[in-house]
């Protein structure tokens, strides 16, 4: 049994800094009128992006859910707020299940120490929680390093660096699965194998939310849309006319965000 | 929330740092220990020849005042930018958590310098006395005041990061100014408070003055005691006021 209920998020983050002697000041007036970013609110005279503004939704078990949305629309940092990194300024979030600590594992990972030692690290910031023995039997296995393994992973090929990543990354089998632009896989003949494995870890999910551009990808596993634009979210519960939306030209034209009835 | 398993990976972590550091050099970790032992010597050397004080009273006073200084300004040093490379910007990990890791990590390098502590103790046959049971209170006071600078340090430099420079250069002034390698006997008069009033002296001399064979005076452990329980105090109001928003001050 698996929940997320997201009641009323919103999310400012402050532009520290935009103030500060000898630096490029903000321009106050045209920030983030176009479309990329997030809208603007001035406190104290300080800018905050308000990344995420109002948000509310409810996911149950077996919910395989598609966030869409222009860059910097918000999409990581939903993520990052139902993972539990960002604390939403005021809403509340409820999460039921297990949620991986992290949404990119490679952020934990240094370049420095070899691959053995990388497993442990990883082995280490989840607490122990696994056995060791048994995580790496499987990234030897899977990853088909050998000797690679015991040399420090900055001089790992781009491919090596992926298979090392998505052994460990689908070794931990969090019940809401977050996914942030999809995971690397390396050659044809690794990615063959990869699937097999990637569909073990996708089922063993109850909730699914996938960040993602690749709408080939959407059509094909998931059932509900969430639409983000400068922070606000639209649902949708039929991805075709969410897809829809996020191709119109309403979506594509920049528009003031600060006029609430465009988008809303 | 920290049971055991936490609390072993935290120290697992903390010595895969100090591992990266010194990777593929032969010493390894050992260079601390090594670098200490010059330092305490060539300041040794330099002070018999400037003071006349005989080397007996001189070594173990400067060795014991090094290595504790050492862990404090690193320590101080590290806090300061702990959150600045944005690490809990990835992960989910409690703020606390990073601090202990860090405060895990000067403690396996206090433990490579004990080494020429137990060197000097023996060399100049110093006596293991009953005051060594200060060292305990010494300890205590000692591991919550790192908490709670970690906390201070750590989060005012996140958010104004002024001070991480402010902060870098203050540590080189408080060394030269607090009797650290120098002994406090040469102040006059109203000087005396750069001792007193003191806290880095005064953490210093709770473990230094134990070692020597002294008793800590009720001056020490009075005003430890007191400025222990402020720190943690404030702290702990900075810490639940403040957690959830450092990650948005990266």
């Amino acid at each position: 049994m698996a929940k997320i209920v997201a009641k009323n998020l919103t999310l400012e983050i402050p532009l520290i800094g935009s103030t500060r002697l000898f630096q490029k000041k903000i321009d106050v007036q045209n920030f983030s009128e176009k479309n990329l970013g997030s809208s603007k609110v001035i406190r104290n005279n300080i800018i905050y992006s308000r990344i995420l503004d109002n948000v509310s939704f409810e996911c149950n078990d077996g919910d395989n859910v598609a966030l869409l949305g222009h860059n910097g629309s918000g999409k990581t940092t939903l993520l990052k707020v139902i993972a539990g990194i960002f604390h939403s300024s005021s809403g509340s979030i409820y999460t039921d299940g297990s949620i991986s600590s992290l949404l990119d594992v490679s952020a934990i990972l240094k370049p420095d120490c070899t691959g053995y030692e990388n497993i442990k690290l990883f082995w280490l910031h989840h607490n122990k929680s696994v056995n060791l023995n048994e995580l790496t039997t499987k990234v030897e296995e899977f990853s088909e390093l050998g000797e690679f393994l015991k040399s420090p992973t900055k001089i790992y090929s781009s491919g090596m660096q992926a298979r090392l990543l998505f052994a460990l990354t689908t070794f931990i089998k969090p019940s809401i699965l977050l996914t942030d632009e999809g995971l690397g896989a390396g050659d044809e003949s690794f990615k063959k194998k990869a699937k097999k494995l990637m569909d073990e870890y996708m089922n063993s999910a109850k909730i699914k939310i996938f960040a993602s551009h690749q709408l080939s990808f959407v059509r094909n596993n998931c059932q509900k849309l969430f639409l983000i634009k400068k922070g606000k979210l639209r649902i949708f519960n039929d991805v075709e006319e969410g897809i829809e939306a996020y191709q119109s030209k309403e979506y594509n034209s920049p528009v003031i965000v600060d006029n609430d009835n465009l988008y809303s | 929330m920290i049971h055991k398993t936490t609390i072993l990976s935290m120290i697992e972590l903390a010595w895969f740092d100090i591992k990266i550091k010194y990777v593929r050099s032969t010493l390894g970790p050992f260079w601390i220990t090594l670098s200490m032992i010059i330092l305490i010597g060539g300041l040794s050397f330099v002070f018999v020849s400037l003071w006349g004080i005989p080397l007996k009273r001189t070594m173990p006073w400067i060795a014991l005042g090094i290595i504790m200084w050492n862990y404090i300004s690193n320590y101080i040093d590290e806090s300061s930018t702990l959150f600045v490379d944005g690490r809990i910007l990835n992960m989910k990990i409690a703020p606390l958590k990073l601090i202990m890791i860090n405060i895990f990590k000067h403690l396996i390098i206090l433990l490579h310098n004990a080494v020429v502590i137990v060197a000097v103790i023996i060399f100049f046959d110093l006596k293991i006395t009953v005051n060594y049971f200060y060292l305990i209170f010494s300890f205590i006071i000692f591991f919550i005041n790192s908490i709670s600078f970690g906390v201070l340090f750590g989060f005012l430099c996140c958010r104004f990061r002024d001070f991480i420079l402010i902060i870098r250069n203050g540590i080189y002034l408080i060394f030269l100014m607090t009797p650290i390698f120098w002994m406090p006997e040469v102040l006059k008069g109203n000087r005396m408070y750069l001792a007193d009033f003191n806290i880095v002296y005064q953490i210093i001399q709770s473990f230094r003055e134990p070692i020597l064979g002294n008793p800590l005076t009720n001056y020490t452990i009075t005003y430890l005691s007191i400025f222990t329980l402020v720190t943690a105090i404030l702290s702990i109001i900075i810490y639940k006021k403040y957690y959830k928003r450092i990650v948005l001050w990266i």
